[in-house]
């Protein structure tokens, strides 16, 4: 599983489902968050993070949110050098195959449907810090 | 379109499933019933969203009495909520745009190619949601612990 104090970045425009991820993570033993409203504030707080020398090790982001959506900011991150290792989960309602092979082939690490599960969330969270301690 | 059971399915599946997992709310489907037909409870927060398909074009509304949408905000949350603030008005449209997507994937597995589509709140005391069109309503009733709310959908 990801460290304890792996700072997790969390996008989406609801400051509601910030609350609602925060309060799952933190059941889960973590305490580092930074939260934004969509992509475009997203890479912004990765950049200040790195800045501030706590950078990022997680994003969980949503799918649809207004100036950068979720899948454009994961293809953002992907292209940069600074961040493109990061892992990246997406959140969203929307589970049609076609957006999730647009995902998957953009490189996300995993793709979890809302409502999100606490138990589903932890069960993705400990594949995705396998895969990339493995890696 | 004629809306029939095929159709109202997804969302009350939609909406037993969200609630059950975001909520810890068993959210038992009641009989639909026709919009005018029976009394309704006063809602206080409503979340609206258009379904636009080539099979069929109107509006899903998710409908909250105030002490169901706190129960299912306190229970959301993990926090005790008295009254229904700015910050917890998102809960309604989180929970419908939920239900929504979950429905949407069904319905196109139908062949409805409904597209997608962002909620909007109405928060107020006492709403009262009236059809534009003179198409018949249908309200699809659940019953939590903490009362009920309704899903209604109409088309144009």
């Amino acid at each position: 599983m990801f460290p304890a104090n792996t700072h997790i970045l969390i996008v989406d425009d609801s400051a509601l489902m910030h609350s609602i991820v925060k309060k799952h993570l933190t059941a889960m033993g973590f305490s580092q968050f930074s939260t934004a409203l969509d992509g475009k504030l997203g890479f912004a707080a990765l950049e200040a993070a790195k800045q501030s020398g706590n950078p990022v090790g997680l994003i969980l982001s949503d799918w649809h949110m207004p100036e950068m959506s979720g899948f454009q900011f994961l293809q953002a991150v992907r292209q940069s050098e600074a961040f493109k290792a990061i892992p990246f989960v997406l959140l969203t309602a929307n589970t049609e195959p076609a957006a999730t092979s647009e995902a998957i082939a953009a490189g996300v690490s995993a793709f979890l449907v809302k409502p999100v599960n606490p138990e589903v969330l932890k069960a993705e969270l400990t594949a995705v810090w396998n895969r990339v301690a493995t890696r | 379109m004629q809306l029939d059971a095929n159709f109202f399915k997804p969302f009350v599946d939609g909406a037993m499933k969200t609630f059950e997992i975001s909520c810890k709310l068993k959210a038992l489907p009641q009989k639909p019933f026709l919009k005018g037909s029976q009394p309704q409870p006063e809602f206080a927060i409503a979340g609206v969203i258009g379904l636009t398909s080539p099979k069929f074009n109107g509006n899903i509304t998710l409908c909250f009495p105030a002490p169901v949408f706190l129960a299912a905000m306190s229970s959301m949350l993990g926090e005790d909520f008295k009254e229904i603030t700015d910050d917890l008005q998102d809960g309604v449209a989180e929970l419908l745009n939920i239900i929504y997507g979950q429905a949407k994937v069904v319905l196109n597995q139908q062949g409805h190619a409904v597209e997608k589509a962002i909620p909007s709140v109405i928060r107020g005391s006492q709403i009262r949601t009236t059809a534009v069109s003179s198409t018949p309503v249908m309200v699809l009733p659940f019953k939590t612990d903490a009362g009920e709310f309704h899903i209604e959908i109409c088309s144009e």
